[in-house]
Protein backbone atom coordinates (compact mmCIF):
# COMPACT_ATOMS: atom_id res chain seq x y z
CA UNK A 1 0.00 0.00 0.00
CA UNK A 2 1.64 3.44 -1.19
CA UNK A 3 0.31 6.69 -0.30
CA UNK A 4 1.93 10.45 0.23
CA UNK A 5 3.36 11.68 3.53
CA UNK A 6 4.38 14.95 3.85
CA UNK A 7 6.23 14.26 7.10
CA UNK A 8 8.52 11.96 9.15
CA UNK A 9 9.59 12.30 13.01
CA UNK A 10 12.50 9.83 14.15
CA UNK A 11 12.69 9.50 17.88
CA UNK A 12 16.10 7.86 19.19
CA UNK A 13 15.42 6.81 22.89
CA UNK A 14 18.53 5.19 25.08
CA UNK A 15 18.18 4.19 28.45
CA UNK A 16 18.17 6.40 31.55
CA UNK A 17 20.54 4.63 33.53
CA UNK A 18 23.43 3.09 30.87
CA UNK A 19 23.49 0.02 33.28
CA UNK A 20 20.24 -1.48 32.40
CA UNK A 21 20.02 -4.62 31.02
CA UNK A 22 20.05 -3.90 27.10
CA UNK A 23 17.46 -6.46 26.94
CA UNK A 24 14.84 -4.38 28.21
CA UNK A 25 15.37 -1.59 25.27
CA UNK A 26 15.10 -4.86 23.22
CA UNK A 27 12.05 -6.01 24.65
CA UNK A 28 10.38 -2.56 24.33
CA UNK A 29 11.37 -2.69 20.91
CA UNK A 30 9.36 -5.72 20.59
CA UNK A 31 6.31 -4.39 21.86
CA UNK A 32 6.71 -1.53 19.36
CA UNK A 33 7.04 -4.17 16.27
CA UNK A 34 4.03 -6.61 16.99
CA UNK A 35 3.33 -9.74 15.18
CA UNK A 36 0.04 -8.68 14.35
CA UNK A 37 0.65 -5.76 12.52
CA UNK A 38 2.93 -4.64 9.57
CA UNK A 39 4.55 -1.63 9.99
CA UNK A 40 6.58 -0.69 7.25
CA UNK A 41 9.32 -1.78 5.01
CA UNK A 42 12.75 -1.09 6.60
CA UNK A 43 14.63 -0.40 3.74
CA UNK A 44 12.47 2.95 3.46
CA UNK A 45 14.42 4.44 6.13
CA UNK A 46 17.04 5.11 3.28
CA UNK A 47 14.06 7.63 1.63
CA UNK A 48 14.61 9.83 4.35
CA UNK A 49 18.45 10.37 3.46
CA UNK A 50 17.98 10.13 -0.08
CA UNK A 51 15.61 12.27 -1.22
CA UNK A 52 16.21 15.35 -2.82
CA UNK A 53 13.07 16.92 -1.70
CA UNK A 54 13.08 15.81 2.21
CA UNK A 55 14.00 19.14 4.71
CA UNK A 56 14.43 19.21 7.71
CA UNK A 57 11.28 20.98 10.14
CA UNK A 58 13.24 22.48 13.06
CA UNK A 59 10.56 24.59 14.41
CA UNK A 60 8.90 21.45 14.76
CA UNK A 61 11.71 19.22 15.99
CA UNK A 62 12.56 22.16 18.78
CA UNK A 63 9.17 21.83 19.67
CA UNK A 64 9.07 17.85 19.61
CA UNK A 65 12.40 17.03 21.45
CA UNK A 66 11.29 19.60 24.55
CA UNK A 67 7.48 17.84 24.67
CA UNK A 68 9.43 14.76 25.04
CA UNK A 69 12.04 15.36 26.84
CA UNK A 70 9.48 16.88 29.26
CA UNK A 71 7.42 14.05 29.34
CA UNK A 72 10.51 11.75 30.33
CA UNK A 73 11.66 14.25 33.01
CA UNK A 74 8.04 14.22 34.98
CA UNK A 75 7.77 9.90 34.77
CA UNK A 76 11.66 9.72 36.12
CA UNK A 77 10.30 12.21 38.90
CA UNK A 78 7.37 10.27 39.86
CA UNK A 79 9.10 7.12 39.34
CA UNK A 80 11.62 8.21 41.52
CA UNK A 81 9.11 8.90 44.61
CA UNK A 82 7.74 5.46 44.51
CA UNK A 83 7.62 3.35 41.20
CA UNK A 84 10.81 1.75 41.82
CA UNK A 85 10.21 -2.06 42.21
CA UNK A 86 11.71 -3.85 45.51
CA UNK A 87 13.36 -7.23 45.82
CA UNK A 88 10.75 -10.11 46.42
CA UNK A 89 11.30 -12.23 50.21
CA UNK A 90 13.74 -13.70 48.68
CA UNK A 91 16.34 -10.95 47.31
CA UNK A 92 14.99 -10.90 43.49
CA UNK A 93 13.69 -8.32 41.75
CA UNK A 94 11.30 -8.92 39.18
CA UNK A 95 8.70 -7.49 37.70
CA UNK A 96 4.81 -8.25 37.23
CA UNK A 97 3.63 -9.57 34.53
CA UNK A 98 0.64 -8.09 34.78
CA UNK A 99 2.20 -4.49 34.59
CA UNK A 100 3.75 -6.25 31.33
CA UNK A 101 0.80 -7.34 29.84
CA UNK A 102 -1.23 -3.99 30.86
CA UNK A 103 1.30 -1.85 29.38
CA UNK A 104 2.16 -3.97 26.01
CA UNK A 105 -1.71 -3.67 25.56
CA UNK A 106 -1.50 -0.37 25.94
CA UNK A 107 1.38 0.07 22.82
CA UNK A 108 -0.98 -1.89 20.86
CA UNK A 109 -4.22 0.09 21.29
CA UNK A 110 -1.89 2.85 20.60
CA UNK A 111 -0.12 1.39 17.56
CA UNK A 112 -3.55 0.43 16.16
CA UNK A 113 -5.37 3.67 16.77
CA UNK A 114 -2.41 5.46 15.30
CA UNK A 115 -2.56 3.37 12.13
CA UNK A 116 -6.00 3.66 11.81
CA UNK A 117 -5.83 7.55 11.79
CA UNK A 118 -3.54 7.09 8.97
CA UNK A 119 0.13 6.97 10.72
CA UNK A 120 3.25 4.61 9.87
CA UNK A 121 6.02 3.11 11.77
CA UNK A 122 9.04 1.69 11.57
CA UNK A 123 10.91 0.33 14.41
CA UNK A 124 14.61 -0.07 14.52
CA UNK A 125 16.82 -1.34 17.71
CA UNK A 126 20.80 -2.24 18.40
CA UNK A 127 22.64 -3.48 21.61
CA UNK A 128 25.51 -2.74 19.85
CA UNK A 129 25.94 1.12 18.05
CA UNK A 130 24.47 4.22 17.05
CA UNK A 131 21.58 4.96 15.07
CA UNK A 132 24.11 6.53 12.53
CA UNK A 133 25.49 2.99 12.44
CA UNK A 134 21.61 1.22 12.32
CA UNK A 135 21.23 3.33 9.55
CA UNK A 136 24.07 2.65 7.64
CA UNK A 137 23.67 -0.98 8.07
CA UNK A 138 20.10 -0.92 6.58
CA UNK A 139 20.98 1.12 3.69
CA UNK A 140 23.95 -1.25 2.35
CA UNK B 1 12.13 -22.90 57.56
CA UNK B 2 9.44 -25.71 56.92
CA UNK B 3 6.88 -23.43 55.34
CA UNK B 4 9.74 -22.04 52.66
CA UNK B 5 10.13 -26.05 52.18
CA UNK B 6 6.66 -26.29 51.21
CA UNK B 7 6.54 -22.60 49.18
CA UNK B 8 9.62 -24.26 46.80
CA UNK B 9 7.28 -27.70 46.36
CA UNK B 10 4.62 -25.38 45.45
CA UNK B 11 5.91 -23.51 43.01
CA UNK B 12 8.44 -26.34 41.70
CA UNK B 13 5.04 -28.16 41.16
CA UNK B 14 3.79 -24.81 39.26
CA UNK B 15 6.46 -25.55 36.18
CA UNK B 16 4.28 -28.33 35.22
CA UNK B 17 2.12 -25.20 33.33
CA UNK B 18 4.50 -25.37 31.12
CA UNK B 19 2.39 -27.85 29.25
CA UNK B 20 -0.27 -25.39 29.03
CA UNK B 21 1.86 -22.63 26.92
CA UNK B 22 2.08 -23.29 23.21
CA UNK B 23 4.62 -24.56 21.16
CA UNK B 24 6.78 -21.56 20.77
CA UNK B 25 6.45 -20.37 23.77
CA UNK B 26 7.35 -23.43 25.24
CA UNK B 27 10.75 -23.22 23.56
CA UNK B 28 11.02 -19.89 24.09
CA UNK B 29 11.09 -20.84 28.03
CA UNK B 30 13.97 -23.37 27.03
CA UNK B 31 15.94 -20.83 25.74
CA UNK B 32 16.28 -18.70 28.82
CA UNK B 33 16.79 -21.56 30.70
CA UNK B 34 19.62 -22.01 28.42
CA UNK B 35 20.47 -18.24 28.35
CA UNK B 36 20.66 -18.45 32.57
CA UNK B 37 22.48 -21.60 32.91
CA UNK B 38 25.49 -21.33 30.64
CA UNK B 39 27.86 -18.59 30.39
CA UNK B 40 27.92 -16.48 27.57
CA UNK B 41 30.39 -17.27 26.22
CA UNK B 42 29.18 -21.00 26.03
CA UNK B 43 25.34 -20.09 25.44
CA UNK B 44 25.78 -17.77 23.02
CA UNK B 45 25.19 -19.72 20.04
CA UNK B 46 23.15 -22.19 21.51
CA UNK B 47 20.94 -20.05 22.75
CA UNK B 48 20.49 -18.04 19.61
CA UNK B 49 20.02 -21.48 17.51
CA UNK B 50 16.87 -22.81 20.09
CA UNK B 51 15.58 -18.59 19.77
CA UNK B 52 15.32 -18.99 16.84
CA UNK B 53 13.05 -22.23 17.17
CA UNK B 54 11.12 -20.32 19.14
CA UNK B 55 10.61 -17.52 16.42
CA UNK B 56 9.35 -19.99 14.05
CA UNK B 57 12.76 -20.40 11.85
CA UNK B 58 12.65 -24.06 11.33
CA UNK B 59 16.25 -23.98 9.09
CA UNK B 60 17.94 -23.12 12.78
CA UNK B 61 19.93 -26.04 13.81
CA UNK B 62 21.11 -26.70 17.42
CA UNK B 63 23.66 -29.59 16.82
CA UNK B 64 26.71 -27.44 15.67
CA UNK B 65 26.66 -25.63 19.15
CA UNK B 66 25.74 -29.31 20.98
CA UNK B 67 29.17 -30.41 20.30
CA UNK B 68 30.77 -27.61 21.97
CA UNK B 69 29.03 -28.02 25.15
CA UNK B 70 29.47 -32.00 25.17
CA UNK B 71 33.01 -31.58 25.23
CA UNK B 72 33.06 -29.01 27.74
CA UNK B 73 30.68 -31.32 29.94
CA UNK B 74 33.00 -34.26 29.07
CA UNK B 75 36.38 -32.03 30.50
CA UNK B 76 34.04 -31.30 33.61
CA UNK B 77 33.53 -35.03 34.30
CA UNK B 78 37.25 -35.56 33.83
CA UNK B 79 38.02 -33.45 36.52
CA UNK B 80 35.41 -34.45 38.85
CA UNK B 81 36.91 -38.03 38.60
CA UNK B 82 40.33 -36.67 39.35
CA UNK B 83 41.74 -37.58 42.98
CA UNK B 84 41.86 -34.09 44.01
CA UNK B 85 37.99 -34.15 44.41
CA UNK B 86 37.09 -31.69 42.27
CA UNK B 87 33.20 -31.39 43.41
CA UNK B 88 32.23 -28.29 41.81
CA UNK B 89 33.42 -29.73 38.36
CA UNK B 90 30.85 -32.57 38.86
CA UNK B 91 28.16 -30.57 39.87
CA UNK B 92 28.53 -28.07 37.04
CA UNK B 93 28.80 -31.34 34.73
CA UNK B 94 25.40 -32.10 36.24
CA UNK B 95 23.96 -29.16 35.74
CA UNK B 96 24.93 -28.61 32.10
CA UNK B 97 23.52 -32.17 31.75
CA UNK B 98 20.67 -30.29 32.38
CA UNK B 99 21.05 -27.95 30.06
CA UNK B 100 21.35 -30.51 27.43
CA UNK B 101 18.17 -32.00 28.98
CA UNK B 102 16.55 -29.11 27.92
CA UNK B 103 18.09 -28.52 24.14
CA UNK B 104 17.24 -32.34 23.57
CA UNK B 105 13.76 -31.64 24.91
CA UNK B 106 12.78 -28.90 21.42
CA UNK B 107 13.03 -31.29 18.60
CA UNK B 108 10.18 -32.76 21.00
CA UNK B 109 8.26 -30.00 21.61
CA UNK B 110 8.33 -29.18 17.69
CA UNK B 111 6.83 -32.40 17.54
CA UNK B 112 3.33 -32.85 15.81
CA UNK B 113 2.52 -35.43 18.36
CA UNK B 114 0.94 -34.85 21.54
CA UNK B 115 2.79 -37.37 23.61
CA UNK B 116 6.16 -36.57 22.04
CA UNK B 117 5.20 -32.96 22.98
CA UNK B 118 4.30 -33.64 26.57
CA UNK B 119 7.42 -36.12 27.20
CA UNK B 120 9.57 -32.64 25.79
CA UNK B 121 7.68 -30.13 28.51
CA UNK B 122 8.66 -33.32 31.07
CA UNK B 123 12.25 -33.10 29.89
CA UNK B 124 12.42 -29.30 30.07
CA UNK B 125 11.01 -29.53 33.64
CA UNK B 126 13.37 -31.98 34.93
CA UNK B 127 16.63 -30.12 32.87
CA UNK B 128 15.66 -27.07 35.23
CA UNK B 129 15.51 -29.07 38.35
CA UNK B 130 18.72 -30.49 37.76
CA UNK B 131 20.25 -26.90 36.89
CA UNK B 132 18.77 -25.46 40.25
CA UNK B 133 20.10 -28.54 41.96
CA UNK B 134 23.77 -27.36 41.48
CA UNK B 135 23.15 -24.26 43.19
CA UNK B 136 21.20 -26.29 45.96
CA UNK B 137 25.14 -27.61 46.64
CA UNK B 138 27.36 -24.95 46.25
CA UNK B 139 25.07 -22.45 48.48
CA UNK B 140 24.75 -22.93 52.19
CA UNK B 141 20.58 -22.61 52.05
CA UNK B 142 18.13 -25.16 50.31
CA UNK B 143 16.49 -22.27 49.08
CA UNK B 144 18.74 -20.11 47.06
CA UNK B 145 18.52 -23.02 44.10
CA UNK B 146 15.12 -20.72 43.67
CA UNK B 147 16.41 -17.70 43.59
CA UNK B 148 18.54 -18.17 40.67
CA UNK B 149 17.10 -21.01 38.77
CA UNK B 150 13.21 -21.92 39.86
CA UNK B 151 11.28 -18.78 40.76
CA UNK B 152 12.55 -16.62 37.51
CA UNK B 153 11.86 -19.29 35.13
CA UNK B 154 8.37 -18.93 37.24
CA UNK B 155 8.07 -15.86 36.41
CA UNK B 156 8.87 -15.81 32.39
CA UNK B 157 6.43 -18.78 32.76
CA UNK B 158 3.51 -16.58 34.20
CA UNK B 159 4.27 -13.60 31.62
CA UNK B 160 4.11 -16.04 28.67
CA UNK B 161 0.69 -17.63 30.01
CA UNK B 162 -0.72 -14.21 30.08
CA UNK B 163 0.53 -13.02 27.04
CA UNK B 164 -0.27 -16.28 25.41
CA UNK B 165 -3.93 -16.02 26.92
CA UNK B 166 -4.18 -12.04 26.12
CA UNK B 167 -2.68 -11.91 22.44
CA UNK B 168 -4.14 -15.33 21.48
CA UNK B 169 -1.23 -16.93 20.62
CA UNK B 170 -1.33 -20.66 19.15
CA UNK B 171 1.08 -23.19 18.48
CA UNK B 172 1.62 -21.36 15.51
CA UNK B 173 2.53 -17.95 16.95
CA UNK B 174 6.44 -17.71 16.53
CA UNK B 175 7.50 -15.68 19.68
CA UNK B 176 10.35 -13.45 20.30
CA UNK B 177 12.02 -14.30 23.23
CA UNK B 178 13.10 -10.80 23.81
CA UNK B 179 9.25 -10.41 25.26
CA UNK B 180 10.49 -11.65 28.66
CA UNK B 181 12.61 -8.35 29.09
CA UNK B 182 16.30 -9.17 30.77
CA UNK B 183 17.16 -12.99 31.75
CA UNK B 184 17.63 -11.59 35.29
CA UNK B 185 17.09 -8.89 38.01
CA UNK B 186 19.36 -7.50 40.75
CA UNK B 187 19.77 -9.97 43.86
CA UNK B 188 21.07 -9.49 47.15
CA UNK B 189 22.79 -12.91 47.62
CA UNK B 190 26.80 -13.21 47.03
CA UNK B 191 26.76 -16.78 44.91
CA UNK B 192 29.35 -15.60 42.90
CA UNK B 193 29.47 -18.71 40.23
CA UNK B 194 26.04 -18.37 39.53
CA UNK B 195 25.55 -14.25 40.15
CA UNK B 196 28.55 -14.15 37.26
CA UNK B 197 27.04 -16.09 34.58
CA UNK B 198 23.50 -14.16 35.06
CA UNK B 199 25.75 -10.92 34.94
CA UNK B 200 27.27 -12.19 31.76
CA UNK B 201 23.98 -12.56 30.43
CA UNK B 202 22.64 -9.10 31.15
CA UNK B 203 24.55 -6.95 28.86
CA UNK B 204 24.37 -3.56 29.97
CA UNK B 205 23.17 -1.32 27.68
CA UNK B 206 25.00 1.15 27.24
CA UNK B 207 25.07 2.80 23.76
CA UNK B 208 22.08 0.73 22.35
CA UNK B 209 19.25 2.50 21.14
CA UNK B 210 15.69 2.28 20.75
CA UNK B 211 14.76 4.00 17.14
CA UNK B 212 11.13 5.08 15.68
CA UNK B 213 10.34 6.23 12.49
CA UNK B 214 6.92 7.74 12.24
CA UNK B 215 5.34 8.70 8.78
CA UNK B 216 2.62 11.72 9.55
CA UNK B 217 -0.56 11.54 7.68
CA UNK B 218 -1.00 14.78 5.88
CA UNK B 219 -4.20 15.98 7.71
CA UNK B 220 -2.54 15.99 10.97
CA UNK B 221 -1.51 19.13 12.61
CA UNK B 222 1.65 20.32 14.59
CA UNK B 223 -0.41 19.56 17.98
CA UNK B 224 -0.99 16.10 16.69
CA UNK B 225 2.46 15.56 15.86
CA UNK B 226 3.61 17.03 19.41
CA UNK B 227 1.09 14.51 21.09
CA UNK B 228 1.96 11.78 18.93
CA UNK B 229 5.73 12.06 20.26
CA UNK B 230 4.50 12.83 23.93
CA UNK B 231 1.85 9.64 24.35
CA UNK B 232 5.04 7.24 21.98
CA UNK B 233 7.69 8.40 24.64
CA UNK B 234 5.34 7.89 27.30
CA UNK B 235 4.18 4.04 26.07
CA UNK B 236 8.09 3.50 25.60
CA UNK B 237 9.11 4.34 29.45
CA UNK B 238 6.09 2.83 31.31
CA UNK B 239 6.94 -0.56 29.31
CA UNK B 240 10.51 -0.08 29.93
CA UNK B 241 9.77 0.44 33.90
CA UNK B 242 7.25 -1.97 33.97
CA UNK B 243 10.04 -5.01 32.68
CA UNK B 244 12.55 -3.71 35.51
CA UNK B 245 14.53 -0.68 33.54
CA UNK B 246 14.72 2.96 34.96
CA UNK B 247 13.25 4.72 32.07
CA UNK B 248 14.13 5.65 29.14
CA UNK B 249 15.94 9.57 28.05
CA UNK B 250 15.92 10.98 24.42
CA UNK B 251 18.71 11.45 22.63
CA UNK B 252 17.25 12.92 19.68
CA UNK B 253 14.46 13.71 17.76
CA UNK B 254 14.10 15.07 14.16
CA UNK B 255 11.37 15.65 11.97
CA UNK B 256 11.35 15.77 8.00
CA UNK B 257 9.02 17.37 5.56
CA UNK B 258 7.79 16.75 1.85
CA UNK B 259 8.46 12.99 0.97
CA UNK B 260 7.08 9.82 -0.31
CA UNK B 261 6.83 6.88 1.94
CA UNK B 262 5.43 3.35 2.12
CA UNK B 263 3.17 2.82 4.70
CA UNK B 264 2.44 0.08 6.23
CA UNK B 265 -1.12 -0.91 7.87
CA UNK B 266 -3.66 -4.14 9.70
CA UNK B 267 -2.57 -7.26 7.52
Amino acid sequence: MSRPSTRRVRIVLSGRDPKDPAAILSAVREAFNPKEIEITHHSEVSAVDDHSRVVPDEELETKATSEAKSALDLLAEAAAQHNRLKPDQFGLVLSDPKAILAQRQGVLTWIAQRLAAGYAFTVYWSSRGTVAEILDRVKK
Amino acid sequence: MQETGRYISERAADLRALAELPRFAQIALAARLCQRALSRQRSLGLYEAIRQLAAGERSSSLEPHLSDLRKYIAELDERGREPNDDYPAMWRADALKGVLQCVDAVPMLLSDSKERRSAGCDEVVQGAHRIASEQNLTSTTMITQHFWTIVPLLHDLDLLKLLAQSEQWDDLTPVDVDVLGAPFSVATYDLKAWRDAYIESNEPTGDSELVIEIDVPESATDDDVLQTVREFVELADGLHRAYGGTGLDVKTVECFENMNVLAGGPR
